[in-house]
């Protein structure tokens, strides 16, 4: 059994496995400001995060409020150039509610480039001062709130790393905690058989639905799902190449669909819908895998767990990110980056539920505080773009 | 690791073993107490027939479905684009009914 972590207490009761310290751009033109303040800072668990658009968008407001008061996170300093059209006293608000230490500089008002980075730095000074005396409360490993992603996947991502962290993932789920999974466009094909595993038929339906609209967005964009090099790499059918990314999920039941930024609060394994509510607009639904991470840390992760085959690099802000490589010739060769070698079973000597049970022991190590491979070579990449769902979404994708 | 076998079975259920490892053309491959051989080089990734899968039944990969045999397989066969079809209709306006009945 895995013993109980040395937790951040937050004053909303969530419980947090680092202390991070947000300083975030809330428009491009303060990001440059916003970067000076936090570069003396980024040994000390000061991260820059951001939006860089003018006009107000009510999905990235949602993100960054979620992010800013992410159980990661012990406060937040904001940059906001002045005129631009994100709401900063929402956000200022939720984040104070929160009963985290806010503030917001506006650089017209300051005076500033360098008036403005003085003023910031002076302020995580104090902020980082006040985060020294957050109360540490014992956690239990089945709290620990993990996302799953895969990118730069290659013929053995499926095969290895893939289904290894479903291992995982139903230990975790087993044990009373919740996973998350996600990218509804690249799990065409398998929406019968989550359909299947769903704990109710709304919920079924819903997730049969979910994935129609990912084909249809996709569809538009002009975004093949089957390439030919799938097929030389020996998979054979659509569905066959949606499995091998679906592997990740587990076999667990599916409690839930939730949306980018819904927090579950039950223990069960749920779906994130990453795909925009609507007709196409913004382009593509994630620009890349790190917005795609953004989204599974807004749901609450802790901890993202990352596949891949031919071999990412790359971490991220607020929750750590851990490397399971699925080749292993591609860890050798990048073993700085690769936190596990799933590669191992290609190589008969270690089966899926054995790497399955090093993820999840690695995965709390890393909840205990050991860092991971990309937060030890300090990748902190963060995206964030525009996008449209429609309605609260919320308890209307928690069927039952 | 020389003596593993060159394939993974990924869930007890499926009808198919993956392999770990590329295939050399004309390389012995054990099933059991059967051997196979195959005229080119398989790679890494591809599939082999676990059993006999019957035209019609349900290829198993990760204990699901990944499509229907389109004609008999027999064990050892290389199981691929020429003996299995996706029984998924690639068309975006899914017509759920049809597709799932």
């Amino acid at each position: 059994m895995h013993k109980s972590i040395n937790a951040y207490l937050r004053p909303d009761g969530r419980k947090g496995i680092r202390n991070i310290l947000t300083v975030v751009y809330l428009v491009e033109c303060a990001k440059h400001v916003a970067e000076q303040i936090v570069a003396p800072y980024r040994e000390q668990g000061v991260q820059l995060i951001g939006f860089s658009g003018c006009y107000p968008n009510a999905y990235s407001q949602k993100m960054l409020q979620r992010l800013c008061t992410h159980s990661n996170v012990g406060g937040a300093l904001l940059l906001s150039l002045g005129c631009e059209g994100f709401d900063r006293h929402s956000l200022k608000n939720a984040i104070a509610e929160s009963g985290r230490p806010v503030d917001v500089l506006g650089i017209q008002q300051v005076g500033g480039t360098r008036k403005t980075i003085e003023a910031g730095r002076q302020a995580v000074e104090a902020m980082l001062s006040e985060m020294e005396k957050t109360p540490r409360v014992a956690m239990d490993p089945s709290e620990v709130i993990i996302g799953t992603i895969c990118g730069g996947s290659d013929a053995t991502s499926g095969i290895t790393a893939n289904p290894a962290i479903g291992h995982c993932f139903d230990a975790h789920v087993a044990a009373g905690g919740i996973t998350i999974f996600e990218e509804t466009g690249e799990l065409i094909g398998c929406e019968p058989i989550m359909r299947d595993r769903a704990t109710s038929p709304d919920l079924g339906a819903a997730i049969v639905e979910c994935v129609g609209k990912a084909a249809r967005y996709y569809d538009v964009m002009g975004h093949g799902s089957f390439a030919p090099g799938n097929a030389d790499g020996g998979l054979t059918t659509q569905e066959e190449k949606s499995l091998g990314a679906y592997a990740k999920s587990g076999s667990s039941a599916i409690s839930g669909i939730i949306k980018p930024g819904d927090q579950p609060s039950e223990g069960g394994l749920y779906l994130l819908d990453v795909v925009p509510d609507g007709e196409v607009r913004f382009g593509f639904p994630n620009i890349n895998d790190n917005a795609e991470i953004a989204e599974l840390i807004a749901c609450g992760s802790h901890i993202i767990l990352f596949a891949t085959g031919r071999g990412s690099v790359v971490g991220s802000v607020i929750s750590p990110v851990v490397k399971v490589c699925a080749n292993p010739e591609t860890y050798r060769h990048m073993s700085d980056d690769m936190d596990i070698n799933a590669g191992r079973i290609l190589e008969g000597v270690s089966s899926l539920a054995e790497v399955g049970e090093e993820i999840h022991d690695y995965t709390m190590k890393v909840a205990e505080g050991q860092p991971t491979c990309s937060e030890a070579l300090g990748h902190q990449e963060f995206v964030l773009t525009y996008k449209h769902f429609e309605g609260a979404a919320g308890p209307s994708c928690f069927p039952g | 690791m020389k003596n593993s076998p060159p394939f993974i079975h990924l869930h007890p259920d499926d009808n198919v073993y993956v392999l770990i490892r590329t295939l050399p053309a004309g390389e012995a491959l054990a099933i059991g107490e059967t051997s196979y051989r195959f005229d080119c080089e398989l790679c890494l990734g591809h599939k082999i027939a676990a059993c006999a899968i019957e035209k019609g039944a349900k290829v198993l990969k990760y204990g699901m479905s990944i499509g229907i045999a389109s004609q008999s397989i027999a064990q050892g066969d290389h199981v691929h684009l020429h003996n299995l079809e996706s029984e998924y209709t690639h068309t975006f306006t899914l017509d759920e009914d049809r597709r799932y009945a």
